[in-house]
């Protein structure tokens, strides 16, 4: 019986790992697809704009501060800095609670 | 002599022997003593300190006393064909202008001898290191110039045609023993990550009041504690340093946040072009598809603008998405990446000091603040000083049109470190070893749903901030 069950049970590993193969290689044929059709159409482009998603960070975008308005806050910086730090460390003492509780296990 | 030294790679020192005539001699340098003091002026990750503060500072005393042009060679837009937007400059013009040539000798020269300098101080044959480079810097030029192109750049950051113009090199014509010693990927990285901390500044963090903090920075961690606990636990990637690069680079900013926590852990090359190419080619479907979605459900622009800049990868794609939904969601996009920028750095810092005390040991043992220190990599350092030092020194006394003058400078010298370090990855990986790494496709389903998580959190954040049922909806200008 147990060795029927240890049958059916490989059948039902092999048969999801196929699936599985199956779907993300669709998803890949789809995403290369889609963004070659993006890229050949010019979709989503802006004409005013003389860049794309090919500038990466602030260098590559021509006159960068236009784009980067700040709004009036009566929260002082520090105020920011502070819980900046203070969520930084909640979620790395989290992170380390993960991996401890994994390693246990 | 017996034995000559031929060059580092991977840790290991290569020697020849004449006396055994054919033998090569491996010696790893970890296993070599190094006192500290040596290690400031002899280890990688010091040099690329070193370097990086060296340009900063060349950077910062040309625009503060306007004594000389210190700026590295950009092409403009340029095009292949008809349709461009009027604003390209022509391929042949830029290559008549004397500055075009002036920039070009400037940067090779300063590049060259940095790099040459850092690589004799690590070991490296001069004689050796000098013509490699040389190769190296003319494939990177080809790349800069192709990633300059109006259709190409538009869609493909130039690290995407970095990987594969190297790539191309190495799968077909194959990468000689003598290119080899100037395929110094992590050294370039490193550097460009040191120059890269000074764009940093947290005056940014308060830009868009608690609503950008929340948005930005709330969601972040969770997004890459999810991914991390999904990809280490559920789909059982034992692959930690590429599942937290790939949790970087989903939910920070793509490519450098990917370069930054990539370079902090120490993960592979391979790992590093796989992360990158799956964000870059992502993020053009996001750029499209991301503001037809908001317009769909009918968000308001300061909500969409700000899920926009929370989600999409690239900076220059969160401002094209921002801007199809007018001139507030642009606003919003921008504020809520600019914080993420600044995140790069705390990513980095957290993920090294984790991997040094949690990862990269033994079961059970402890790792004592010495120990820490000596897995530390001092580059991170690095980046937290020109970040402070910008942040807190050069930008109240000298004002933020100064400092955007510097970064403009700056900007181009970590372009060209990464794009050698990129171009270095591209030489020294092939096909075959990259499709391995898809480890059956679960790194593509650890980035898609990441960042259907990362989207779905930073609705809900958004929602809570901006929708007006909780908290007063600020006005942006537009």
């Amino acid at each position: 019986m147990n060795c029927c069950y240890g049958i059916r049970n490989s059948d039902f590993v092999i048969r999801n790992y196929i699936i599985m193969k199956i779907i993300t290689i669709i998803a890949i044929i789809l995403t290369l697809g889609c963004a070659v059709y993006i890229m050949y159409n010019g979709l989503g482009l802006q004409k005013d704009l003389d860049f794309g998603a090919g500038a990466y960070f602030y260098a590559d975008i021509p006159d960068y501060e236009k784009y980067d308005k700040s709004i009036e806050t009566s929260v002082p910086t520090w105020v920011h800095i502070l819980l900046f730090l203070g969520w930084g460390w909640l979620m790395y003492r989290l992170w380390v609670w993960i991996e401890k509780r994994g390693e246990k296990k | 002599m017996f034995w000559e030294f031929r060059g580092s790679r991977f840790g290991w020192e290569f020697f020849y022997c004449d006396l055994c005539a054919r033998q090569f001699i491996k010696i790893n340098i970890s296993s070599k003593k190094m006192t500290e003091l040596q290690k400031l002026y002899k280890s990688e990750d010091w040099l690329a300190v070193w370097i990086g503060f060296i340009i900063i500072s060349i950077a910062m005393v040309g625009v503060l006393t306007g004594a000389y042009d210190f700026s590295a060679l950009k092409f403009s837009t340029w095009t292949l064909c008809e349709e461009g937007n009027g604003k390209e400059v022509p391929l042949t013009e830029q290559l008549e202008s004397a500055s075009f040539w002036g920039k070009f000798f400037l940067t090779f020269i300063v590049t060259g001898v940095v790099f040459t300098i850092g690589a004799k101080l690590q070991g490296e044959s001069v004689r050796k290191y000098i013509p490699a480079f040389v190769v190296l810097f003319v494939l990177s030029l080809i790349v800069r110039l192709i990633s300059a192109e109006f259709t190409l750049n538009r869609y493909l950051e130039w690290a995407f045609w970095a990987l594969i113009i190297g790539l191309l090199v190495s799968n077909t014509v194959g990468v000689p023993e003598w290119l080899k010693p100037a395929v110094k990927t992590e050294f370039y990285i490193k550097t460009g990550l040191v120059i890269m901390g000074f764009s940093v500044l947290f005056s940014n963090i308060a830009k868009f009041g608690l609503y950008g903090l929340g948005i930005a920075w709330i969601v972040t961690p969770v997004v890459i504690l999810f991914m991390w606990w999904f990809g280490t636990k559920v789909l059982k990637i034992n692959n930690k340093p590429m599942v937290i690069t790939m949790a970087a680079a989903t939910s920070v900013c793509g490519t450098s946040a990917a370069i930054a926590t990539g370079a902090a852990s120490n993960c592979k090359k391979e790992d590093l072009s796989m992360v990158v190419s799956i964000s870059i080619i992502f993020t053009v479907l996001l750029m499209v598809f991301e503001p037809m979605f908001i317009q769909w459900i009918g968000m308001s622009p300061i909500m969409g603008g700000s899920l926009i800049g929370g989600t999409v990868d690239s900076t220059g794609a969160v401002v094209v998405a921002g801007t199809a939904l007018g001139g507030e969601a642009q606003t919003a996009a921008v504020l809520v990446k600019s914080i993420q920028n600044i995140l790069i750095g705390f990513i980095a810092f957290f993920v090294a000091i984790f991997f040094a005390t949690h990862v990269n040991k033994e079961k059970g043992q402890s790792v004592g603040a010495s120990e820490i220190w000596t897995r530390f990599p001092k580059f991170i350092i690095g980046f937290f000083v020109a970040s402070l030092v910008a942040s807190f020194i050069v930008l109240p006394a000298c004002g933020s049109d100064n400092v955007s003058a510097i970064n403009k400078v700056l900007d181009q010298y970590k372009n060209w470190a990464f794009v050698l370090a990129f171009t270095s990855i591209g030489l020294d990986t092939n096909f075959k070893s990259i499709i391995q790494k898809m480890q059956g496709g679960k790194v593509l389903w650890l980035y898609v749903i990441g960042q259907v998580f990362n989207i779905i959190l930073t609705f809900v954040a958004v929602w809570l901030l901006l929708s007006g049922v909780i908290f007063e909806i600020p006005v942006l200008d537009k």
